[in-house]
């Protein structure tokens, strides 16, 4: 038994109800479990929506009292990324391994080669590319590696024991305090972090496995050919999951320049959009909770009143910015 | 235009094409101003004058950015005054935007490939006179022009402005152009060539992904709407009148099946169905064909027991549509309560198994036939083709081949609604090749029997004299609408990779496809002419065709007749009947793949050495349709 989890905002909802789909069809035991970086709006269609999953934690609920500055000093991507590692702590805590992936994911086949890795390893990453070729073309997806680190942190898997669990701690606080996409810093989010990972602790897996995480960074060491019963494999063993990385944009593209070795991508690909599109219909509009201040008519937060905060000495925070960070109640308090 | 009917155009289409009412207010300024506006849908300018110069918001005037330039309050109040009978000046702009508007417009066409069928004299984004007349010189009225036809009328029967513009695909593609009910050309004109919409199946590549990024019952949706002017209802006395003036007194009836109308769309099936008719009036029969009044991929909804029908009788159209329900009541009158000589099945694409099964109950037959033309009996993709363009290998329903394929999600319901018709009646099954009979029994959805094999037609010598000595020189062809999933791709890939001085490439057609380095010759075939393509290869002095199918071809007339026209054809191992029949009639060179075949360094001399000394032409002979069988000399 294992837990799966993934976090989003309401945007990414139609990505995750793909992601539980396939979940539900593959891992059929697995629990399911939704980390919402938004607020609940009061609609039964997306009431509805989030019943589907066996449990939906907000990202207020999962970090407390610390949550709103917290979320606000991120956008949305690093805010969706940063509830990752304290979402971790609190699911190990119930005693089984804990998988995570992007909800821009979609699972092809079990999870079979994640447990027998969590047989011998307690933290199970997958890197970008995983063959070295000294002639590639490619070597700016390298180049990529290199700047948004060697891992891609759209999956991880723990093992619910002691080192998984010291993982887990030292990840919940880097991604508390630096979940930036920093790159004058070092930083990229949750990812840069995860290089550090196989020197800080042990039990570390590398997954070396050609069907986990196939997307548009490494597709072109990895070719897809269907098995006589009508299943993906790659490299010859089966496709367990695919990223869809930005589907609706670049990473179409970056496929599509990829993909004339490759006559099954745009089959998977197209699916994909397909069943986006699908659930897409499904999901109401809403805007994001965290993305502008809750007084003064909704004004945007920008990135710079994000960095202002972060970068604020601990005592000047106000516990709820998205109220007390509004640039004219900041005058009129500077004033009074 | 009238000044009412400028307004009426600009209130109902223009202002969602980014056209300005006037000088003074600019659709895409205020929008851009006022995103509550942009978001609501409204109508731009009927908001400011109902909301927004009561709300102090501004107009901004055509040609200055938003943002930067606020224009008077007696701007506002001119628009809002002015009467809704007082012209308004719609334009596309400044001249100097239209220009540049077009260029954008012809770079566009360039970067997609379809730049080559802009012909000289004939702007971007104008209607091509010369061209709409040449295709639709019979629907323009005397003294219409032809932008003012496609204008008014020509755009919602599906007509092509342009050779680079198809109004039916743009409204199949996009959702959006077909529900607001807008002009498809002037909308791409205006927007959708900024938003990289693709305005022809002709920009291959593209259209290719922008298909498969449609889901079945979209596509549904879209042949369900596209622009058409239907066939009239009328009821079923008058429905046997027309038949009744087509037919042969005294004559029996063989009542068939098809996906659509014979007399107008051109293809293999529908070319049976004209061929064996003219074979059943020669020998005493009447042939009635019915088709469905609105053609779809899938069969019918199963939810709507009732649908629309056509008939062609004795190879002519009877004008008008009956429903479904009525079927057996014209067979009733037509027949005079006598069964059917016998019962014909070519394709099912857009019936409703359960309706026609119930309609044949009461129509009876001395004989039920069922033609294997293609692979809908094993799923909903009748090619057997992932999405239509690759062969599947016919996976288990369950697969992930299936569940990320098109058809996919449709596949059982598909199959078990035509196993539920077929039990129900002693169906003789008919494939006409070995491919479609050992295709339809292996595989994950298989029929129980083999079907007979019976081969439609075959290639008789008929003593014409040698064309020409082939020397070095050679002439290779492609003939047909310019599909990836016909072989165009590969036609393509080996001009680019393989051209030489010695070779020209040239595609037989009714479209051009615009690609540099392809002669077009045009190519109009019927059913009444089904030796047009024969001619037309031999006249163009084609010396090898390349018929390269995604899918295992079931007969592939095309072949027959590039082979009755003396030529070699290039094919896949993989192609079916294609690579059947250019082995039987020894005019094969074969390859495992597309690499294989452009990787050869001998492949314009394996076609010398096929081809021999001078072509030798060949008459087909259609000796194996459904007379045929039910005569049993077959």
């Amino acid at each position: 038994m294992i837990n799966v989890f993934t976090s989003a905002n309401l945007a990414y909802l139609p990505q995750a109800l793909v992601l539980l789909d396939s979940v539900r069809r593959f891992e059929p035991a697995a629990t399911m479990v939704l980390v919402l970086v938004d607020h609940v709006p009061d609609d039964p269609a997306i009431t509805e929506l989030l019943e589907r999953f066996d449990e939906v934690i907000t990202a207020e609920e999962l970090l407390g009292e610390s949550s709103l500055g917290w979320l606000f000093r991120y956008d949305v991507v690093e805010a969706c990324t940063s509830v990752k590692g304290r979402a971790l702590c609190v699911l190990l805590e119930r005693g089984m391994p804990v998988v995570y992936l992007d909800p821009d994911t979609a699972l092809f086949a079990p999870l079979d080669p994640v447990r027998e890795a969590l047989g011998r390893a307690s933290v199970v990453l997958t890197p970008h590319q995983m063959y070295a070729d000294p002639d590639s073309r490619y070597v700016d997806d390298e180049m990529c590696s290199l700047r948004t680190g060697a891992f891609n942190l759209g999956f991880v898997a723990v093992a619910a024991d002691a080192e998984g669990l010291r993982f887990a701690h030292w990840w919940e606080r880097r991604l508390q305090d630096y979940c930036f996409d920093d790159p004058e810093r070092g930083l990229f989010t949750d990812q840069k972090w995860a290089n550090l990972v196989p020197a800080l602790f042990d039990s570390v897996a590398v997954l070396r496995h050609p069907g986990m995480n196939v997307a548009s960074w490494n597709i072109h060491e990895r070719a897809i050919t269907v098995s006589e019963c009508g299943e993906y494999e790659v490299n010859g063993d089966p496709l367990v999951f695919f990223h869809f990385t930005k589907a609706a944009h670049i990473g179409q593209d970056v496929i599509r320049v990829k993909w004339s070795g490759n006559p099954h991508v745009p089959g998977i690909w197209s699916w994909y959009r397909r069943a986006l599109a699908e659930a897409t219909a499904l999901v109401p509009r809403t805007t994001w909770a965290y993305g502008h201040y809750w007084v003064g008519g909704g004004r945007p937060i920008t990135s710079a009143d994000r960095r202002q905060f972060a970068n604020a000495p601990e005592e000047v925070r106000p516990l709820n910015p998205f109220v007390f960070w509004h640039p004219a109640l900041r005058d009129l308090m500077a004033g009074a | 235009m009238s000044p009412g009917e400028l307004l009426e155009h600009y209130r109902r289409v223009g202002w969602r094409l980014g056209l300005d009412p006037a000088p003074d207010f600019s659709v895409s300024g205020y929008l851009a101003t006022n995103h509550d506006v942009m978001k609501s849908g409204l109508e731009p300018l009927e908001h400011f004058v109902r909301h927004g110069r009561l709300e102090r918001r501004s107009a901004v005037p055509v040609g200055v950015p938003s943002g930067t330039a606020v224009a008077s309050e007696d701007t506002g109040n001119r628009i809002a005054e002015r009467d809704s009978t007082e012209p308004l000046s719609i334009s596309l702009g400044p001249s100097s935007a239209v220009s540049q508007r077009r260029k954008a417009l012809g770079a566009y066409l360039e970067e997609i490939g379809l730049a080559a069928l802009i012909r000289p004299g004939v702007e971007p984004g104008d209607v091509d006179s010369e061209y709409y007349r040449s295709r639709y010189a019979r629907l323009i009225t005397p003294g219409q022009t032809a932008e003012q036809h496609f204008g008014s009328l020509g755009w919602r029967q599906g007509l092509c402005p342009t050779p680079w513009f198809d109004t039916t695909f743009y409204s199949v593609i996009y959702s959006d152009i077909r529900d607001a009910a807008i002009n498809p050309f002037e909308h791409f004109c205006a927007q959708g060539y900024r938003e990289r919409r693709i305005p022809s199946s002709r920009s291959h590549f593209r259209s290719e992904s922008s298909m498969l990024s449609l889901s079945l019952a979209d596509e549904v949706k879209g042949w369900r709407q596209q622009p058409q002017v239907p066939d009239p209802w009328l009821s079923i006395d008058d429905i046997a009148t027309g038949a009744r003036a087509l037919s042969l007194d005294g004559g029996d009836w063989v009542v068939a099946f098809g996906h659509d109308d014979p007399t107008v769309v051109v293809g293999g099936v529908q070319m049976c169905a004209g061929l064996e008719s003219t074979e059943f009036v020669r020998s005493g029969s009447n042939y009635l064909y019915v088709f469905p009044a609105v053609p779809l991929p899938t069969l019918a909804d199963p939810d709507v027991p009732d649908m629309g029908l056509s008939v062609m009788v004795n190879g002519a159209r009877v004008t008008g549509r009956f429903l479904l329900s009525q079927l057996a009541d014209l067979s009733g009158l037509l027949l005079a309560g006598r069964p059917a000589t016998a019962v014909v099945v070519h394709s099912l694409f857009g019936h409703h198994p359960e309706g026609l099964g119930e309609q044949l109950g009461r129509i009876g037959s001395h004989r039920w036939v069922w033609w294997v033309h293609d692979y809908m009996l094993q799923c909903a993709s009748p090619t057997l083709a992932h999405n239509g363009l690759r062969a599947c290998g016919n996976p288990p329903p369950s697969s992930a081949l299936c569940r990320t394929c098109r058809f996919g999600a449709a596949r059982t319901d598909h199959v078990e609604r035509l196993r539920r018709l077929r039990e129900a009646r002693p169906w003789e099954t008919f494939a006409p090749s070995s491919t479609a009979a050992n295709v339809s029994v292996s595989g994950a959805e298989r029929l129980e029997h083999p079907p007979q094999v019976v081969a439609h037609g075959r290639v008789v010598s008929n003593g014409t004299s040698p064309r020409r000595l082939a020397g070095e020189h050679l002439r290779i062809g492609y003939v047909g609408r310019a599909t990836v999933a016909k072989g165009w791709g590969t036609f393509l890939n080996l001009i680019r990779e393989r051209s030489e001085s010695a070779v020209e490439f040239l595609h037989l057609g009714t479209d051009p496809s615009g690609e540099p380095g392809v002669e077009f010759v045009p190519l109009a075939q019927t059913f009444q002419q089904g030796d047009a393509a024969v001619a037309a290869l031999w006249v163009a002095e084609i010396d090898a065709v390349v018929i390269w199918p995604e899918w295992a071809e079931t007969f592939s007339l095309v072949t027959l007749e590039a082979i009755a026209a003396g030529c070699v054809v290039v094919c896949p191992q993989d192609s079916g009947n294609v690579v059947h029949l250019a082995a039987h009639y020894e005019r094969a060179v074969v390859y495992d793949d597309e690499d294989a075949m452009l990787a050869d360094p001998n492949l314009f001399n394996r076609i010398r050495e096929v081809l021999g000394t001078h072509l030798k032409r060949g008459t087909m002979v259609f000796d194996g349709l459904t007379p045929a069988v039910l005569r049993g000399t077959r």
